[in-house]
């Protein structure tokens, strides 16, 4: 396929995962998935937000302390790979971090 | 006695080219002139051979370029869709082969199945926020409206998909539309009626 065909099917796609928005919205006390969404100057008070991919916007959002991030699969290994280098996170926090084998070499796999 | 055998072969090649194989052809004919002109001079009169010899070699350099460049995208054309499945969330989607090729159109159907396949409905709002971010009292009627017309976008958007991805096949093509759309409807209000949230 040429540039220009690729051009513009990455166009046609391009509109196909635009990203629905959602603004001035307060959330208190709900369980939700946020991907696929913009979310601009919304609140987040006591929430549990569901990353399980790279596929969101967050604009100018208030997410309280009591509201907590989950991360799926997939958002989880990136977080693993950035914890790689703090040697305090695989004790204080083991599910964030890679598995460290015996032999001092690390593993971010898909059953782990 | 003389035994006649006569055998007929028929054999029906097609050369007509298309779209830009055209212009392909025209510059493929000038050189092959070009050069047929060269090479009568370099008969007759060997220094007029040389610019027609020349030329004709420049347009079969060009010819041969350009034919490169585009006989994977000619020969492709018309081939069988390339059909991409995530059973797990009830996408299938179907494109030209020639997509393969493209590491643009290739990332842009990584994100689509990204975009669709983890998108799940938003639950009802409390309310609205000012620009503060201080929760307006008596707002939740306009808060669940807001979120109402994005949960009614991001359906629109799975229709979309299904509508320009459906198989072409002949006397398929409407009721694979239908199967499509009514597979991810289902998967998109089966996530909005699933536990998720109003937390306990």
């Amino acid at each position: 396929m040429s540039t220009n065909q690729g051009g513009l099917l990455s166009g046609a796609l391009a509109d196909l995962t635009r990203r629905p928005v959602v603004s001035g919205v307060w959330y208190n006390n709900k369980s939700m998935n946020i991907d696929g969404y913009k979310f601009v100057q919304c609140r987040f008070d006591n929430c549990q937000l569901w990353a399980n991919s790279s596929n969101f916007e967050i604009d100018h959002c208030i997410i309280d302390k009591s509201s907590h991030v989950y991360f799926g699969k997939d958002a989880l290994r990136l977080v693993k790979l950035f914890n790689h280098s703090f040697d305090w996170i695989y004790a204080a926090a083991p599910s964030w971090a890679p598995v460290r084998n015996g032999d001092g070499t690390i593993s971010i796999l898909d059953n782990t | 006695m003389v035994s006649t055998s006569q055998t007929e072969i028929k054999a029906a090649v097609e050369l007509t080219p298309g779209g830009s194989q055209v212009f392909l052809a025209i510059v493929a004919f000038i050189a092959a002139a070009c050069l047929a002109t060269g090479f009568f001079f370099l008969w007759h009169k060997p220094l007029l051979s040389v610019p027609p010899t020349v030329i004709g070699c420049a347009a079969l350099y060009w010819a041969c370029r350009g034919w490169l460049k585009a006989q994977h995208n000619a020969d492709s054309a018309g081939a069988i869709p390339t059909t991409i499945v995530d059973r797990s969330r009830g996408v299938e989607l179907q494109t030209d082969s020639r997509a393969l090729s493209s590491a643009e159109a290739m990332k842009g159907l990584g994100n689509l199945f990204q975009a669709i396949g983890f998108r799940e409905p938003l639950p009802e709002p409390d309310g609205l926020v000012n620009a503060n971010g201080t929760p307006i009292p008596n707002s939740k009627n306009e808060a669940a409206a807001r979120v109402a017309r994005a949960n009614g976008e991001a359906e629109q958007i799975i229709r979309e998909v299904a509508s320009a991805f459906c198989s072409k096949s002949s006397g398929q093509a409407q009721s694979l539309t239908e199967q499509q759309v009514s597979a991810l409807d289902k998967g998109w209000k089966e996530a909005s009626s699933s536990g998720r949230g109003e937390l306990p």
